[in-house]
Formats: C-alpha cells, structure tokens, sequence
C-alpha cells in the first residue's frame, strides 16, 4: 500500500514538476519570438523588404501554418476535397496568412507587448498577451500545441475574436452557395495590394 | 453679451480671477502633458535630459522635425503606393505542400475540430441579412468618403499628444456607465478601480486630459456596458443588428445602448432627449473623429482580410461581446 501511495506520490509530483516545465518551455518560446519581432520592427537600418523576410522567418518557426489551413476547413468540407484541391487551399491559405501578418506590421507604432503566465488547457496551452498601445490594450491569446516539431501556435485570438473562426463562418458561407472552385478563386483573385490601391483611389476622386 | 453682472459682489470679483488662474494652470498642464510623450520618444533617441539649454534647443528642433512623422503619404492618399510584399524576392517558399507531413491524421485534428465546433455551436441568428449587408456597405463608403477626409485633416492640425489627450478626456466621461455597470454585475473591486481612476484623473489629471491612474499606479479601466450587464443576467443577444454609422450591434446591445445614454454626461450636457442636440452632437462627433485619427489604417487592414466583410464583422463582433460578457 505504501509502495503505491510513494508512487502516486511520484507520478503526481512528477506529473506536476512536468506541467510546470512545459509551461515555462512555452512562455519562453513565445516570448523570445515576440521581443524578435519588436526588435526587427524597431530597427528603423533594416529596409522593408529585409523587414519583412525577417518577421515571416520568425513567424514560420512560431506557427503551424498547415494545420491552421486545415483547420479553417470544416471537417465536412476537407472530406470532399482531392489531394491536388488540398495542397492548392494550403498554399493559398499559407500565402494569404502570412501576407495579411507583414502587411499589419506597417500598423506598428511603438506598442508594448505585456505577457500573462500561460496556462494549461487540455493538452494545449493558451499564452495570454496584451498588445498595449497609447490609447488601447487589445488582449492577444496565443493556443499552443505540441507538434513533433515542438511547440506551434496553431490559432490566435485577438480581442476573443479566434482567427481560425472567422475563416471556417467565411468559407462555410462561400461553400454553401458554390463549389471549392469558387472558394479557391476567390483566394487567388483576392489581391492586397491592388484592393488598397483602388480603395485609396476611391477615397481620393 | 452680458459679460459682467451689473454690480459685482466681491465673491464675484474673486470667482473671476480664481477662474482665470485654473483656465492657466489647465493650459499649461495641457501644454505639458501632451508634450510628454514627445520627450519621452527623445528619451529613447538618446537625450537624456532636458535641462541644458542644449538638450532644450536639440528637444525643440526634434519636435519640429519629427512632429508630423505620422502622416504618411500612403495614408493621406497623396501618392498612391502598394505596400510590398514581394512574395517572389522574399524567400519563401512558394509551396508548403512539398512537406511530407503535410496532411494530419483525422484523429489529431478531430480533436481541434471538436474544439471549434464548440465555440460554433450557437450560430448567429441573422434575419435581416439583407439589410445588414447593405448597412455594412453604407458604413463603408460613410468611413471612407466622409470620417476617414475628416479624420485626416484633424490629425494634420493637432500633434498626437493632444489627440491622446482628448481620448483620455472622453475615456473619463464614460465613468458613471462603467461604475453602474460593475456595479450591477457584482464586480465591486472593478467598480472601486474605476471609482479610484475617475477621482485622480479628474482631478490630478485635470479632468480626465491626462491618465495619472494608468501612468502612476497601473490601474487600467474596466469598460462594462449595459449590454454586458444584460448578457450576464443570461439575455441572449437575439438577432444581429447593424446600426448606422455605429456599426455592428445586436438586439440586446441596442437595448444596452439606450440604457448607457441616460448614464452619459455628453448627453445631459447637450440635452439629447430634449430637441436641442447640437451640443451633443458635436462633442460625440468630435470624439468619433478624435477616436478615428487614432486609428486610421485598422478598418482599411480588417477589410483587406476578410474574404466577405459583412461575415466576416459580424462574427468578429459577436465573438468579441461573447468573451466580454464572459470576462
């Protein structure tokens, strides 16, 4: 009886020590990737291109892209997909992702990022940050997996509003009127820079 | 004009000149604090202080140089650019596909499903799609023909400082609607917080220009509105709403809406129950466009997103009083 109590004992202590490792494994992860990004964006020699390279490297080690694409899917869509359909929505997806990440970081003024301790929530952990700026706080909650790769963030919540959610409402809202030929295209067609261009030229005339 | 009783009562004489005296100090409290956050990016560009007439000169010409940094050409549409992103000179990788992990098995990700599937399950209930869509749309051009020009011209006049400053003096007005509704959720240290934050920043911050709670002892706001205080009494938030110019709402957060004017200041002072809302019309149309000066880019960014704007509002909004209401 003792022998098993002694173990419990270990196992919970083990079990524990572990959790608290895992958390602070991630904390410092998250952290140290945050504080990259600050630091290349307040690196006024860099020039935007090199900027940019820079952050989307950070970013690609931070999150698991392809499994945000096939979560952005709902399961029934996914199913009905072929292998080539599969491969073109992650690429686009991928792009669009990491596009509209640089592209927010011209909104980028001296904001200070503040961090909660992260806490365990089922087999994930959530990172709670706050993204505080000179009139605003705006609450940035980071979920983290763990990949065979170590540890991703596989969706972001900025405000509670879950990046992942949005697109699956999206994407279920085009797939119930068309096909995925329509949703694919409308991921191609859609192009930043040129909506902007035309959006300022609106404003302009 | 009458500028001066017929008769003044010495109380009255005094009364003047004491009045002059606060209008000063205000002024030049004013002047300095919203200099502040000038001197504190000079800091950082490594002068450290401003007490030589050196560092005086130096801070002065910086001012002068860099106080219209913000205004890029970009953004005031004088020149329209694209902003680069060159997927083909960046080095990415065109296709993630070439992994070959890439498709994850169905019961790994049947678990993050789950997981979504949860935070969906109560779908927005929209009848009046059309309607809202065609609002989205009205708001849009609003933003884009009439605030964002107006917006502009307010940031080229007045120096971020003093925008701050005016947000700050609105953010405190919102006081007795942030009380009342913590109070009414039970939340008595969020409402002491506010209560304590009210006090200083109306007093030592000089009604509400300047932040002495948040700079001084970190005490940061807790906004509740009457919406959330329904949302937390179980009101469910019943179809969603897009107002004019306001934007994206719902029904119980109209109700919460008409509930929050009668806790407003900006409506007593300018009467908006009784015909003469000039005055409140302009103080909330000067806060609108302090409050947009402040955020120029963000709506134009969120567009870009989103795949379908209306959705894609909608959802953000509904997700965002969820978790509000939660907290």
């Amino acid at each position: 009886m003792k022998i098993i109590f002694f173990v419990l004992f270990f196992m919970v202590g083990t079990y524990q020590f572990a959790l608290g490792d895992e958390l602070a494994e991630v904390e410092e992860l998250l952290k140290e990737n945050v504080e990259k990004v600050i630091s290349v964006l307040q690196d006024k020699t860099l020039d935007l291109k090199e900027r940019n390279q820079k952050v989307v490297n950070v970013i690609n080690a931070t999150f698991d892209f392809q499994l945000m694409a096939r979560l952005s899917l709902q399961k029934k869509y996914w199913m009905n997909l072929t292998e080539e359909q599969k491969k073109e929505f992650t690429d686009l997806f991928v792009n669009r992702l990491q596009d509209s990440y640089v592209e927010k970081l011209d909104l980028y003024s001296d904001e200070k990022v503040e961090f909660e301790p992260p806490k365990k929530v089922k087999k994930n952990i959530h990172f709670l940050t706050y993204l505080v700026s000179k009139d605003s706080r705006y609450s940035m909650l980071y979920k983290v997996y763990q990949s065979k790769k170590g540890w991703k963030v596989y969706d972001l919540e900025i405000q509670g509003v879950s990046v992942i959610h949005t697109f699956r409402t999206q994407f279920d809202g085009v797939l119930r009127e068309g096909t995925i030929a329509d949703l694919l295209e409308k991921l191609k067609s859609h192009d930043f820079n040129a909506a902007t261009a035309k959006q300022l030229e609106e404003a302009v005339n | 004009m009458v500028f001066w009783p017929a008769e003044p009562t010495s109380f009255q004489v005094k009364m003047f000149y004491f009045k002059k005296i606060i209008l000063c100090l205000w002024f030049f409290h004013f002047v300095y604090v919203s200099s502040a956050d000038a001197r504190l990016s000079l800091d950082s560009e490594g002068v450290s202080s401003l007490k030589s007439p050196a560092a005086f000169s130096k801070f002065i010409e910086f001012q002068f140089e860099h106080s219209w940094d913000h205004l890029q050409p970009h953004i005031l549409g004088l020149s329209v650019q694209a902003i680069p992103t060159d997927r083909e000179t960046l080095d990415i990788p065109d296709t993630v596909t070439d992994d070959e992990d890439l498709f994850f098995e169905e019961e790994f990700v049947n678990e993050f499903e789950k997981e979504f599937n949860k935070t969906a399950d109560s779908k927005v209930f929209d009848p009046l799609s059309g309607y809202n869509r065609f609002m989205t749309q009205v708001n849009d051009k609003f933003y884009f023909y009439l605030l964002k020009p107006i917006a502009n011209g307010y940031r080229f006049i007045l120096p971020q400082g003093i925008r701050l400053s005016v947000a700050r003096f609105f953010k405190n007005l919102l006081f007795p609607m942030h009380f009342v509704n913590n109070i009414l959720q039970f939340k008595f240290k969020q409402a002491g917080v506010e209560f304590a934050r009210f006090g200083l920043n109306t007093t030592i911050g000089i009604g509400g220009f300047w932040d002495p709670a948040e700079y001084w002892l970190d005490l940061n706001s807790y906004p509740e509105d009457f919406g959330q205080t329904l949302g937390y009494y179980g009101v469910g938030g019943g179809f969603h709403l897009v107002l004019p110019i306001l934007g994206p709402s719902n029904f119980r957060d109209l109700i919460g809406l008409i509930g929050d004017m009668y806790l407003d200041p900006i409506c007593y002072v300018g009467t908006c129950y009784a015909g003469h809302g000039e005055i409140a019309l302009s103080l909330r149309s000067s806060k609108t466009i302090n409050t947009t000066s402040l955020h120029i880019g963000e709506y134009e960014s969120i567009k870009k997103d989103a795949l379908d704007l209306y959705t894609f509002i909608r959802d953000a909004y509904e997700q965002k009083r969820k978790k509000e209401i939660k907290e």
